[in-house]
Parts: C-alpha cells; structure tokens; sequence
C-alpha cells in the first residue's frame, strides 16, 4: 500500500513533466512565438508549483523518517 | 486506523487537484487580451488565498501559545505546533505566489518584478514568515517558543496590508478580482468554477499537509520531552 501511494506520488511530477514538455515544444512549426512562449510560461509556472508542493512533502517524509530512527536509537542506547 | 483515514484524504485531495487541474487547462476559456498565459491565475490566487489562511492559523496558534503557557502547558505546547505548521506551510504557498507571479508578469507586464505596494508587500510577509522559521531553527533556549509567537503575531499583521495594497495604492499588480467594486469579479462561469475547483483542492493539499508537519511537530516535541526526562534521570541517578 505504502509504495504504491509513493508510486503514485512519483507519477505526478513525471506525467507533469511529460505534460509541460508536450505543451511547450511539440506545438506545430507554424504557431505563432508569442503563443509558444505563452505555453511554454504557463508550464513552467504550472510545473514550479508542483515541484515546490511535492519538493515540502518529500522532505516532511524524509524528517519525520530521520527523527523515528533518532528517537529509536536514542531509546536503544543503555543508560 | 490513522494510516487509513490519512491515505483516504490524501487520494480526495489528489483527486480534486486533478480535476482543477483539468478544469483550469483544457475546460476554462482563454482569456481574450493575456490567452494562455492567463492560467498561472488559477495557481496564483488559490494558492495566495491558502498563504492568507495558513498564516492566520499560525496566528491563532501564537496566539494560544502564549495564552496557554503558563496555566496549561499541554495546550500550548500544540498550540505551538499548530503556529509553526501553520508558518510553514504558509510559507510553502507564498513561495509559489512568488514565483509564478513573477513569471505571469514576465508575460503580461514584460517585467519580471517591480516594487508595487502589492509585489513589496508580499516580499516583506514571506521574509518574516522565513526569519520565524530560521528563528525556530537556529536559536536554542526557553524563550524560543515566546519569542517566535511574538513574531508570529507581528508577521501576521502584514497579511491585511497585503490585501488591502492593492485598494489603498496604485498599484501595477492588476485590481482585486473579488470585492474590489462594481466591475470587479469574473464574469465567464467556466472561468469562475475552474477558479473556485482550485481554490478547494489547494485549499484540501493544504489542509492535508499541515495535518502531517502539524503531526511530525507534535512527535518532536514528545521525543525532545522523553530526551529531556532521560537526562534528568540520569543526572539524579548519578
């Protein structure tokens, strides 16, 4: 259940990814540069957001991972 | 149990972020004078709206802390959690207001950045919500709580500022789209339902991600309270 919710989660930048990439450079050769950039302008800002969204959880996962194993160690050591 | 109910919540805000998603991209018209660029709207304010509330959370929480420290030492050690969550995940939101701001203006203005009452403003509430985080990071002692809900409060005071920037000074940020007088609102209902579809699914992530800092919060603070018994104990057995 846990890898696949993280399964899940990893899919979200790549399709994202993927997305902002189809968007921005696979418009056909005859489009207008101003539109081009608008998608492109879009995409990146549609693409920060998730990166900085999913950047936050991934490192609240990888705190509280660090802090259980600081706080079963500590309880491991005899005093 | 808590595990369940945490990965249900997480699917339904997934799901409502997908659905916003789509609603933004390929459902609401383009907008006639900025087209597609005009987008990075449905990510701006949202995520603008959820800074707002996370930072009066924050607020409330600093609030209660120093309220509660004295008589009820339980409720303002959570209270506090509920500060810093709130601070943080604040800022996580700002961040992104920040940015994709800039990179909307880029297209509509042909400026990255200008110092408007708004823009500044903004600036000004996130360097206070990250000089809280630093503040709760790097400083040691028992005054560190009080003095960071101190802070709290003061940061929270510019969330009115900022809101109200844009009616009390000309600004080159463009006029409030909500309550900002007769003309101002959105007129295409597509348009309106792809903003609010977005506004609830940030709103739902993030809820869901101050549940957890909120959550990994309150589990330092046991460990740090455990930590602090052992080391009494061992003091008083030597």
């Amino acid at each position: 259940m846990k890898k696949l919710a993280f399964g899940l989660l990893a899919a979200v930048p790549v399709a994202l990814l993927a997305w902002v990439y189809y968007r921005a450079f696979c418009l056909s050769p005859d489009t207008d540069p101003a539109t081009i950039l608008n998608y492109r302008f879009t995409g990146a800002a549609y693409a920060i957001t998730w990166a900085i969204q999913l950047g936050y959880l991934a490192w609240l996962a990888i705190k509280e991972r660090a802090q259980n194993r600081n706080a079963a160690r500590s309880r491991a050591i005899p005093r | 149990m808590k595990k369940l109910v945490t990965g249900v919540c997480a699917a339904i805000a997934v799901a409502l972020l997908g659905w916003a998603f789509y609603q933004a991209i390929y459902v609401a018209p383009e907008e006639q004078t900025m087209h597609e660029v005009q987008r990075i709207f449905y990510y701006h304010v949202p995520s603008a709206m959820v800074a707002f509330l996370f930072f009066a959370i924050s607020l409330a929480g600093s609030v209660a802390f120093l309220a509660f420290r004295r008589n009820h030492a339980e409720w303002a050690q959570a209270a506090d959690a509920w500060a810093l969550a709130g601070a943080e995940v604040g800022v996580v939101f700002c961040t992104v207001v920040l940015i994709t701001g800039p990179i909307w203006g880029r297209r509509a203005w042909g400026i990255w950045w200008t110092w408007d009452a708004r823009l500044t403003t903004t600036l000004v509430l996130w360097l206070i919500y990250v000089s809280y985080l630093l503040l709760r990071r790097f400083a040691a002692g028992p005054q560190v709580q009080t003095l960071a809900a101190v802070l709290g409060i003061f940061g929270a005071l510019d969330v009115p500022i900022v809101y109200m920037s844009n009616r009390w000074w000309r600004t080159q940020h463009p006029a409030p789209v909500f309550g900002g007088g007769p003309d101002s609102g959105i007129k295409d209902p597509a348009m309106l339902a792809a903003f609010w579809w977005n506004v609830v699914a940030w709103l739902a992530w993030g809820l869901l991600i101050l549940a957890i800092r909120y959550h990994v919060e309150r589990q330092h603070q046991r460990y740090a309270a455990q930590e602090a018994q052992a080391a009494l104990d061992d003091t008083s057995n030597a």
